[in-house]
Protein backbone atom coordinates (compact mmCIF):
# COMPACT_ATOMS: atom_id res chain seq x y z
CA UNK A 1 0.00 0.00 0.00
CA UNK A 2 2.42 2.70 0.56
CA UNK A 3 5.11 1.36 -2.04
CA UNK A 4 1.54 2.44 -4.18
CA UNK A 5 1.21 5.54 -2.65
CA UNK A 6 4.35 6.42 -3.10
CA UNK A 7 4.98 5.25 -6.72
CA UNK A 8 1.54 7.49 -7.14
CA UNK A 9 3.31 10.41 -6.31
CA UNK A 10 6.54 10.41 -7.46
CA UNK A 11 5.09 9.82 -10.83
CA UNK A 12 2.32 12.93 -10.64
CA UNK A 13 5.71 14.96 -9.47
CA UNK A 14 7.22 14.22 -12.80
CA UNK A 15 4.20 14.58 -15.11
CA UNK A 16 3.46 18.22 -12.75
CA UNK A 17 7.55 19.07 -13.66
CA UNK A 18 6.96 17.94 -17.53
CA UNK A 19 3.85 20.21 -17.45
CA UNK A 20 5.99 23.25 -15.56
CA UNK A 21 8.30 23.37 -18.24
CA UNK A 22 6.32 22.79 -21.46
CA UNK A 23 4.04 25.87 -19.86
CA UNK A 24 7.51 27.93 -19.34
CA UNK A 25 8.51 26.88 -22.99
CA UNK A 26 4.99 28.08 -24.45
CA UNK A 27 5.51 30.96 -22.73
CA UNK A 28 8.77 31.81 -23.40
CA UNK A 29 8.03 31.34 -27.31
CA UNK A 30 5.10 33.22 -27.72
CA UNK A 31 6.44 36.46 -26.04
CA UNK A 32 8.71 36.93 -29.13
CA UNK A 33 7.68 40.12 -31.53
CA UNK A 34 7.86 38.34 -34.56
CA UNK A 35 5.15 35.84 -32.93
CA UNK A 36 2.86 39.10 -31.57
CA UNK A 37 2.84 40.22 -34.92
CA UNK A 38 0.97 36.91 -36.15
CA UNK A 39 -2.35 37.62 -34.72
CA UNK A 40 -1.93 41.70 -33.14
CA UNK A 41 -2.66 44.40 -35.70
CA UNK A 42 0.87 46.53 -35.06
CA UNK A 43 2.73 47.45 -38.18
CA UNK A 44 3.21 51.24 -37.56
CA UNK A 45 3.70 49.85 -33.43
CA UNK A 46 6.72 47.58 -33.94
CA UNK A 47 8.25 50.34 -36.57
CA UNK A 48 8.34 52.71 -33.99
CA UNK A 49 9.55 50.37 -31.64
CA UNK A 50 12.78 49.38 -33.64
CA UNK A 51 13.45 53.24 -33.63
CA UNK A 52 12.99 53.21 -29.82
CA UNK A 53 15.79 53.06 -27.20
CA UNK A 54 13.19 50.70 -26.08
CA UNK A 55 13.83 48.29 -29.10
CA UNK A 56 17.47 47.92 -28.81
CA UNK A 57 18.91 51.52 -30.21
CA UNK A 58 20.50 52.18 -27.07
CA UNK A 59 24.44 51.92 -26.81
CA UNK A 60 23.87 49.42 -23.93
CA UNK A 61 22.53 47.06 -26.36
CA UNK A 62 19.27 46.27 -23.98
CA UNK A 63 15.95 45.20 -25.52
CA UNK A 64 12.30 44.98 -24.04
CA UNK A 65 10.51 42.98 -25.42
CA UNK A 66 6.71 43.62 -25.91
CA UNK A 67 5.28 41.58 -23.06
CA UNK A 68 7.78 43.92 -20.76
CA UNK A 69 5.84 46.51 -20.81
CA UNK A 70 2.12 45.11 -22.04
CA UNK A 71 1.73 42.49 -19.85
CA UNK A 72 1.21 42.72 -16.49
CA UNK A 73 4.70 41.74 -13.80
CA UNK A 74 3.16 42.06 -9.83
CA UNK A 75 2.49 38.07 -10.03
CA UNK A 76 2.68 34.89 -11.70
CA UNK A 77 -1.04 34.13 -12.18
CA UNK A 78 -1.82 37.99 -13.30
CA UNK A 79 0.93 37.62 -15.82
CA UNK A 80 -0.62 34.47 -17.27
CA UNK A 81 -4.11 35.28 -17.08
CA UNK A 82 -3.78 38.93 -18.85
CA UNK A 83 -1.78 37.03 -21.48
CA UNK A 84 -4.34 33.88 -22.23
CA UNK A 85 -7.14 36.50 -21.94
CA UNK A 86 -5.48 39.25 -24.49
CA UNK A 87 -4.44 36.09 -26.59
CA UNK A 88 -7.92 35.21 -27.24
CA UNK A 89 -9.22 38.62 -27.56
CA UNK A 90 -6.14 39.65 -30.11
CA UNK A 91 -7.08 36.42 -32.16
CA UNK A 92 -11.11 36.92 -32.08
CA UNK A 93 -10.23 40.19 -33.51
CA UNK A 94 -8.07 39.00 -36.11
CA UNK A 95 -9.58 37.15 -37.65
CA UNK A 96 -13.46 38.30 -37.41
CA UNK A 97 -13.50 42.42 -37.49
CA UNK A 98 -12.57 44.71 -40.44
CA UNK A 99 -8.98 45.83 -39.57
CA UNK A 100 -9.14 49.03 -41.81
CA UNK A 101 -11.94 50.36 -39.05
CA UNK A 102 -9.63 50.03 -36.17
CA UNK A 103 -8.80 54.36 -35.24
CA UNK A 104 -5.61 54.05 -33.69
CA UNK A 105 -5.21 57.02 -33.29
CA UNK A 106 -8.72 57.34 -30.55
CA UNK A 107 -7.08 54.19 -29.16
CA UNK A 108 -3.75 55.80 -28.00
CA UNK A 109 -5.86 57.75 -25.52
CA UNK A 110 -6.59 54.01 -23.76
CA UNK A 111 -2.62 53.76 -22.81
CA UNK A 112 -3.46 53.51 -19.49
CA UNK A 113 -4.80 49.91 -20.03
CA UNK A 114 -2.51 48.33 -21.93
CA UNK A 115 0.74 49.83 -20.49
CA UNK A 116 1.15 48.12 -16.63
CA UNK A 117 3.44 50.14 -14.55
CA UNK A 118 4.56 47.09 -13.03
CA UNK A 119 6.47 46.06 -15.95
CA UNK A 120 8.40 49.50 -16.44
CA UNK A 121 9.02 49.78 -13.21
CA UNK A 122 10.19 46.26 -12.92
CA UNK A 123 13.42 47.92 -15.01
CA UNK A 124 13.04 51.26 -13.83
CA UNK A 125 13.65 50.20 -10.39
CA UNK A 126 14.82 54.00 -9.41
CA UNK A 127 12.42 55.93 -10.61
CA UNK A 128 11.54 57.78 -7.11
CA UNK A 129 14.86 58.30 -5.85
CA UNK A 130 17.32 58.94 -8.17
CA UNK A 131 19.35 62.09 -8.16
CA UNK A 132 20.60 62.30 -12.08
CA UNK A 133 17.05 63.37 -12.35
CA UNK A 134 15.68 67.18 -13.57
CA UNK A 135 14.19 68.60 -10.74
CA UNK A 136 11.02 68.79 -12.49
CA UNK A 137 11.34 64.82 -13.42
CA UNK A 138 11.55 64.58 -9.56
CA UNK A 139 8.39 66.38 -8.28
CA UNK A 140 6.19 64.89 -11.02
CA UNK A 141 7.15 61.07 -9.87
CA UNK A 142 6.51 62.88 -6.44
CA UNK A 143 3.07 63.87 -7.57
CA UNK A 144 2.96 60.29 -9.77
CA UNK A 145 3.22 58.52 -5.96
CA UNK A 146 1.26 60.86 -3.94
CA UNK A 147 -2.19 59.41 -6.58
CA UNK A 148 -1.29 56.13 -6.35
CA UNK A 149 -4.27 54.08 -4.81
CA UNK A 150 -6.24 56.80 -4.96
CA UNK A 151 -9.36 57.06 -7.73
CA UNK A 152 -7.03 59.42 -9.70
CA UNK A 153 -4.52 57.59 -10.26
CA UNK A 154 -1.75 58.27 -12.98
CA UNK A 155 0.23 55.62 -14.75
CA UNK A 156 3.80 55.77 -16.57
CA UNK A 157 1.97 56.09 -20.29
CA UNK A 158 -0.32 58.95 -19.04
CA UNK A 159 2.78 61.03 -19.26
CA UNK A 160 5.47 59.60 -21.11
CA UNK A 161 2.99 59.43 -23.84
CA UNK A 162 4.99 57.29 -26.63
CA UNK A 163 7.41 55.69 -24.74
CA UNK A 164 8.91 52.60 -25.76
CA UNK A 165 7.41 53.16 -29.23
CA UNK A 166 9.69 56.38 -30.48
CA UNK A 167 7.62 58.33 -33.21
CA UNK A 168 4.39 56.64 -33.08
CA UNK A 169 2.34 59.52 -33.73
CA UNK A 170 3.97 59.79 -37.04
CA UNK A 171 4.74 56.25 -37.86
CA UNK A 172 0.60 55.96 -37.25
CA UNK A 173 -0.08 58.87 -39.65
CA UNK A 174 1.47 57.52 -41.98
CA UNK A 175 -0.08 54.32 -42.26
CA UNK A 176 -3.40 56.20 -41.86
CA UNK A 177 -3.24 59.78 -42.21
CA UNK A 178 -5.20 62.06 -40.17
CA UNK A 179 -5.50 64.24 -42.87
CA UNK A 180 -6.21 63.69 -45.97
CA UNK A 181 -3.75 66.11 -47.91
CA UNK A 182 -1.11 63.96 -46.70
CA UNK A 183 -2.07 60.86 -48.35
CA UNK A 184 0.23 60.17 -50.76
CA UNK A 185 3.09 61.60 -49.65
CA UNK A 186 3.02 58.83 -46.91
CA UNK A 187 2.01 55.87 -49.05
CA UNK A 188 5.45 56.73 -50.05
CA UNK A 189 7.03 56.37 -46.69
CA UNK A 190 5.08 53.61 -45.76
CA UNK A 191 6.23 51.74 -48.90
CA UNK A 192 9.98 52.37 -47.26
CA UNK A 193 9.28 51.52 -43.96
CA UNK A 194 7.67 48.19 -44.86
CA UNK A 195 10.79 47.12 -46.69
CA UNK A 196 12.30 47.00 -43.39
CA UNK A 197 9.85 45.66 -41.20
CA UNK A 198 9.92 42.13 -40.68
CA UNK B 1 -1.36 9.62 5.20
CA UNK B 2 -3.19 10.11 1.99
CA UNK B 3 -5.30 12.47 4.47
CA UNK B 4 -2.28 14.39 5.65
CA UNK B 5 -0.37 14.77 2.32
CA UNK B 6 -3.57 15.60 0.83
CA UNK B 7 -3.97 18.67 3.73
CA UNK B 8 -0.35 19.71 2.96
CA UNK B 9 -0.98 19.90 -1.05
CA UNK B 10 -4.69 21.92 -0.82
CA UNK B 11 -2.44 23.95 2.09
CA UNK B 12 0.10 24.88 0.00
CA UNK B 13 -2.15 25.92 -3.16
CA UNK B 14 -3.83 28.19 -1.49
CA UNK B 15 -1.47 30.21 0.38
CA UNK B 16 0.24 30.77 -2.75
CA UNK B 17 -3.09 31.80 -4.36
CA UNK B 18 -4.13 33.92 -1.32
CA UNK B 19 -0.04 35.33 -1.48
CA UNK B 20 -0.75 35.91 -5.45
CA UNK B 21 -3.48 37.95 -5.66
CA UNK B 22 -3.66 39.86 -2.67
CA UNK B 23 0.03 41.20 -2.10
CA UNK B 24 -1.44 43.87 -4.60
CA UNK B 25 -4.76 44.93 -3.52
CA UNK B 26 -5.09 48.22 -3.21
CA UNK B 27 -6.82 50.51 -0.94
CA UNK B 28 -9.14 53.31 -2.67
CA UNK B 29 -8.62 56.74 -0.81
CA UNK B 30 -9.61 60.41 -1.56
CA UNK B 31 -6.96 62.73 -1.95
CA UNK B 32 -7.46 65.81 -0.19
CA UNK B 33 -7.74 68.67 -1.99
CA UNK B 34 -7.61 72.42 -0.89
CA UNK B 35 -11.10 74.06 -1.49
CA UNK B 36 -9.64 77.06 -2.44
CA UNK B 37 -7.99 75.21 -5.41
CA UNK B 38 -11.35 73.85 -6.67
CA UNK B 39 -12.35 77.07 -6.44
CA UNK B 40 -9.92 78.17 -8.56
CA UNK B 41 -10.09 75.49 -11.00
CA UNK B 42 -13.76 76.30 -11.93
CA UNK B 43 -12.85 79.66 -12.59
CA UNK B 44 -9.38 78.76 -14.84
CA UNK B 45 -10.26 75.20 -16.05
CA UNK B 46 -7.22 73.47 -17.64
CA UNK B 47 -7.38 71.72 -20.49
CA UNK B 48 -8.58 67.72 -20.25
CA UNK B 49 -5.14 66.15 -21.12
CA UNK B 50 -4.02 68.38 -18.22
CA UNK B 51 -6.83 67.60 -15.48
CA UNK B 52 -6.50 63.67 -16.09
CA UNK B 53 -2.57 63.97 -14.45
CA UNK B 54 -4.54 66.19 -11.92
CA UNK B 55 -1.99 68.71 -12.47
CA UNK B 56 -2.06 71.82 -9.52
CA UNK B 57 -1.64 75.27 -10.12
CA UNK B 58 2.25 75.24 -8.76
CA UNK B 59 3.12 72.88 -10.95
CA UNK B 60 2.76 74.98 -13.84
CA UNK B 61 3.08 78.75 -11.76
CA UNK B 62 6.20 78.07 -10.24
CA UNK B 63 8.12 80.60 -8.55
CA UNK B 64 5.18 82.78 -8.52
CA UNK B 65 4.83 82.98 -5.06
CA UNK B 66 1.34 81.88 -3.24
CA UNK B 67 -1.34 84.35 -3.95
CA UNK B 68 -3.18 82.74 -7.34
CA UNK B 69 -4.43 86.21 -8.27
CA UNK B 70 -0.93 87.55 -8.79
CA UNK B 71 0.17 84.47 -11.19
CA UNK B 72 1.54 85.64 -14.48
CA UNK B 73 1.93 83.64 -18.02
CA UNK B 74 4.33 80.70 -17.95
CA UNK B 75 7.09 81.26 -20.28
CA UNK B 76 8.22 78.60 -22.66
CA UNK B 77 10.72 77.17 -20.25
CA UNK B 78 8.17 76.17 -17.67
CA UNK B 79 6.55 74.00 -20.84
CA UNK B 80 10.14 72.46 -21.82
CA UNK B 81 10.13 71.35 -18.28
CA UNK B 82 7.59 68.70 -19.31
CA UNK B 83 7.76 68.20 -22.75
CA UNK B 84 11.52 68.23 -23.34
CA UNK B 85 12.30 70.77 -26.25
CA UNK B 86 11.57 72.36 -29.29
CA UNK B 87 13.22 70.06 -31.35
CA UNK B 88 11.56 66.97 -29.68
CA UNK B 89 8.09 68.58 -30.19
CA UNK B 90 9.07 69.51 -33.48
CA UNK B 91 9.98 65.56 -34.16
CA UNK B 92 6.47 64.62 -32.81
CA UNK B 93 4.90 66.06 -35.66
CA UNK B 94 7.73 65.52 -38.22
CA UNK B 95 5.14 63.73 -40.58
CA UNK B 96 3.66 67.07 -41.79
CA UNK B 97 7.05 68.19 -42.71
CA UNK B 98 6.16 66.31 -46.21
CA UNK B 99 4.23 69.36 -47.30
CA UNK B 100 6.06 72.14 -45.15
CA UNK B 101 3.26 72.57 -42.63
CA UNK B 102 4.55 71.13 -39.37
CA UNK B 103 3.75 73.95 -37.00
CA UNK B 104 6.88 73.23 -34.48
CA UNK B 105 9.57 73.42 -37.29
CA UNK B 106 8.00 75.88 -39.17
CA UNK B 107 9.10 78.43 -41.26
CA UNK B 108 7.97 81.41 -39.60
CA UNK B 109 9.28 80.22 -37.07
CA UNK B 110 13.04 80.47 -37.34
CA UNK B 111 15.81 83.17 -37.27
CA UNK B 112 14.62 86.21 -35.79
CA UNK B 113 11.18 85.29 -35.65
CA UNK B 114 10.15 83.15 -32.47
CA UNK B 115 6.54 81.88 -31.83
CA UNK B 116 5.88 81.01 -28.08
CA UNK B 117 3.67 78.57 -26.65
CA UNK B 118 1.25 80.34 -25.38
CA UNK B 119 0.57 82.35 -28.53
CA UNK B 120 -1.01 78.80 -30.47
CA UNK B 121 -1.60 76.77 -26.88
CA UNK B 122 -3.91 78.28 -24.31
CA UNK B 123 -4.28 76.70 -20.88
CA UNK B 124 -7.27 77.78 -19.77
CA UNK B 125 -9.05 79.18 -22.72
CA UNK B 126 -10.13 77.87 -26.30
CA UNK B 127 -6.51 77.48 -28.14
CA UNK B 128 -6.21 79.44 -31.03
CA UNK B 129 -4.42 78.49 -34.37
CA UNK B 130 -1.99 80.79 -35.93
CA UNK B 131 -1.86 79.38 -38.80
CA UNK B 132 -5.52 79.86 -39.72
CA UNK B 133 -4.78 83.97 -39.46
CA UNK B 134 -2.71 83.52 -42.67
CA UNK B 135 -3.80 80.51 -44.63
CA UNK B 136 -7.86 79.91 -43.53
CA UNK B 137 -8.75 78.20 -46.38
CA UNK B 138 -5.70 75.61 -45.74
CA UNK B 139 -4.80 75.71 -42.53
CA UNK B 140 -7.69 72.94 -41.81
CA UNK B 141 -6.19 70.39 -44.08
CA UNK B 142 -3.23 70.36 -42.47
CA UNK B 143 -4.36 70.35 -38.87
CA UNK B 144 -6.86 70.40 -36.07
CA UNK B 145 -8.36 73.33 -35.77
CA UNK B 146 -7.45 73.92 -31.96
CA UNK B 147 -3.85 73.06 -31.08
Amino acid sequence: MKNTIFFVLLISFFISLLFAYTTLEVVVKTSSANYCVSCHEMAPMKASYDQDVHGGRGKSGIKASCVSCHLPHDSIINYLYTKVEKGIKETTIHYFTDLNKIDWHKKRENRDDYVYDSGCIKCHTNYDDNSSYSLKAKQMHMHYKELLNTNKELTCATCHAEVGHLGLNNMLNIYKPEHKIYKNEMLRKKEKIERKLF
Amino acid sequence: MIKTTLLIIILIISISIYKFYYQDSRQIKLIKIIPQELELKKKYPIKSYHEKLSLKCIHCHENQGNDPKKFTEVEDEQCFSCHGNKRKIANRTSYMNSLHSNPHDSMHDSGTVNFYCYECHQAHQTSENQCMNCHPSKALLWMKEYP
